[in-house]
């Protein structure tokens, strides 16, 4: 007896040992900054300026604020699109993989080989072929006698073309979504099969059943990505202004404004930290949210292992 | 009964040709969206072994009318480039180090011992994966502030000798695949605690490192914000921010900043083909946790 609980207690040591980087690391890089942020946000303060107490100022000041609301707006809109599409995009190349023909894994490579570039050079590529005079997007709409279209100068399309570049890269989610279907018993297809279903009928009674949780894993992962959306926008805007306006830039009318974008302008560029603090504090808000609600509505059609 | 059979033969072969055409036509839709994932690269390529004139040419296709290497030139008198690989080299070395040290300890630790703590740290390990970066940056940048580390590679660096939640996820379930069999007998063998750890478990768990070292590689290498926030001088900068700084000038050099992209991205590719397998099993293993 005694010596059973000498064993476990020797056992709690080595593990809780073996993950003790973690725990600190924890502590200091995830725990610490959400306390503080939260913090910071009811205060004033920049990287030089030591916090002073404001109270709520800084989330008034953020509810009177024209452009929160925009890039709170722009970064909803962007999140619905680039998730739904993009989910539904790598779930349809993910069903073309996952049967059986030549050179598939070439294929596999080809989609997934866009998600693996680095996101300033794929960011870049990308505004070069937008380019409204010389990019082969419009050299290419010209042929059907499409006329001039300013991808990410005209504030009716930028969105459009954002979510385009983001899908583009679904190569990971259709990586993921691939081996989740092979993970689905053959056995099934093979009952279907013989009941006379089609292909579409399979997909949805037993490929998507089958894989639904992975699915919805990919949708929380998606959504968080979304709304962390910074270095695209970021790069595009300097990229069209030609670098000169270092100030508040939300591309044309704004239509880039995204929420990560105009907190780091907050905090970075007019150097109101508080005001971004408050941000960050709201943001971590609606994406918990969003997420604890997707959680709890899927439980009912997504069968938990 | 002979007009009944006609007509199946008919049917069958009808089956048979409807069967092939909807084949074709698979092909072609497949080959046709491959083309478009493919384009941009292949525009960054060709446009990259282009002079200025022919890129901005309409009536020049896609290919250049001769290999021009200009460019590439270019981009060595443009910005120091050698100067910013070796940045980028460096602060994703030393990620991939802290990563490998780390990272198996964890795992194990999650995997492999049977202790109280075990699922609970690993629903906070997830659970840290859902807050956003965003959310925690500017606490964050102030504390490097304050540590005097802002304008170096540090705030870059040590995060990852304390463990990324995504590679030990990752590499717990590698470890979860090893067979506590070994690592009991190996105990009654009288091998301590660390011994079992390097001796048996990190040999056997090879594979997901493999992963584990091309996932850190991959983004470190390609991160933006990181060496946008801390990276703060022009000797600091990293592949990622000399790229952004090609805009600094009044206009773009599109054909120099293609080839510093195509540079920028051939070690990348090279680790991809190397260790596309290892890659694609870690981003499975990570996505089907669920």
């Amino acid at each position: 007896m005694n010596k059973t609980n000498r064993q476990s207690v020797r056992t709690n040591l080595e593990g809780f040992l073996f993950a003790l980087p973690w725990l600190i690391g924890f502590i200091i890089f995830s725990v610490y900054p959400i306390f503080m942020s939260g913090y910071y946000s009811f205060t004033d303060f920049s990287a030089i300026k030591d916090p002073v107490f404001v109270g709520l100022e800084n989330y008034k000041s953020l509810l009177k604020d024209p452009l929160f609301y925009k890039s709170l707006k722009n970064t909803v809109v962007y999140v619905l699109f680039s998730v739904t599409m993009g989910i539904f995009l790598a779930l349809v190349i993910a069903t073309m993989l996952n049967k059986k023909w030549k050179g598939r894994t070439i294929f596999r490579a080809i989609f997934f080989l866009p998600s693996v570039v680095p996101v300033v050079a794929s960011t870049m590529i990308w505004v070069w072929v937008f380019d409204p005079n010389h990019g082969y997007l419009n050299n290419f709409l010209r042929i059907f006698g499409v006329s001039t279209i300013n991808w990410l100068g005209d504030p009716s399309w930028t969105m459009a073309s954002v979510v385009m570049i983001t899908l583009w890269g679904m190569g990971s989610s259709m990586v993921i979504f691939l081996a989740a279907m092979q993970d689905v018993p053959k056995e099934l297809y093979e009952a279907a099969g013989i009941d006379g279903a089609g292909g579409l009928a399979k997909f949805f009674s037993i490929t998507l059943p089958g894989i639904a949780h992975v699915v919805l894993y990919q949708v929380i992962l998606a959504l968080i990505n979304g709304f962390q959306y910074f270095t695209q926008v970021y790069i595009i805007i300097r990229a069209q202004s030609g670098n000169i306006s270092q100030g508040i830039n939300g591309g044309p009318r704004d239509s880039l404004m995204m929420y990560p974008l105009y907190l780091f302008y907050n905090a970075f560029t007019v150097l109101k930290m508080g005001r971004a603090a408050a941000m960050s504090w709201i943001l971590f808000l609606v994406v918990s949210f969003i997420t604890f609600v997707l959680l709890k509505v899927s439980k009912k059609w997504v069968m938990n292992r | 009964m002979g007009y009944e059979s006609l007509t199946d033969v008919k049917g069958g072969f009808m089956a048979i040709l409807k069967k092939k055409i909807s084949k074709i036509i698979f092909y072609i839709v497949i080959v046709v969206m491959a083309f478009v994932f493919l384009f941009p690269l292949l525009v960054m390529i060709t446009t990259s072994f282009k002079t200025y004139k022919e890129a901005f040419d309409v009536k020049v296709g896609i290919l250049p009318h001769a290999l021009y290497l200009g460019n590439y030139i270019d981009v060595f008198k443009t910005i120091p480039f050698l100067r910013y690989f070796g940045n980028t080299m460096w602060i994703t070395g030393m990620n991939v180090l802290g990563t490998v040290i780390v990272t198996p300890m964890i795992a194990y630790s999650l995997s492999k011992v049977r202790w109280a703590g075990r699922n609970i740290i690993f629903t906070m390990i997830t659970a840290t994966m859902m807050i956003p970066y965003t959310a925690i940056m500017i606490p964050l940048y102030r504390m490097w502030v304050k540590f005097g580390l802002v304008g170096s590679f540090w705030p870059l660096i040590i995060p990852s000798f304390f463990g990324y939640p995504l590679y030990i996820i990752i590499l717990r379930q590698f470890m979860l695949g090893i067979p506590d069999e070994l690592l009991e007998s190996a105990k009654i063998d009288g091998c301590n605690a660390w011994q079992r750890f390097f001796l048996i478990a990190l040999p056997l768990a090879k594979p997901g490192i493999a992963t584990i070292t091309i996932f850190s590689f991959m983004y470190t290498f390609s991160d933006f914000l990181g060496p946008l926030l801390y990276a703060n001088k022009s000797e600091l900068y990293t592949l990622s921010l000399g790229l952004y700084s090609f805009m600094n000038e009044h206009s773009i050099n599109w054909t120099s900043l293609m080839a510093a992209a195509t540079m920028f991205m051939l070690p990348i590719l090279i680790i991809f083909l190397i260790g596309q397998k290892h890659f694609v099993e870690g981003i499975s293993t990570s996505g089907l946790k669920g």
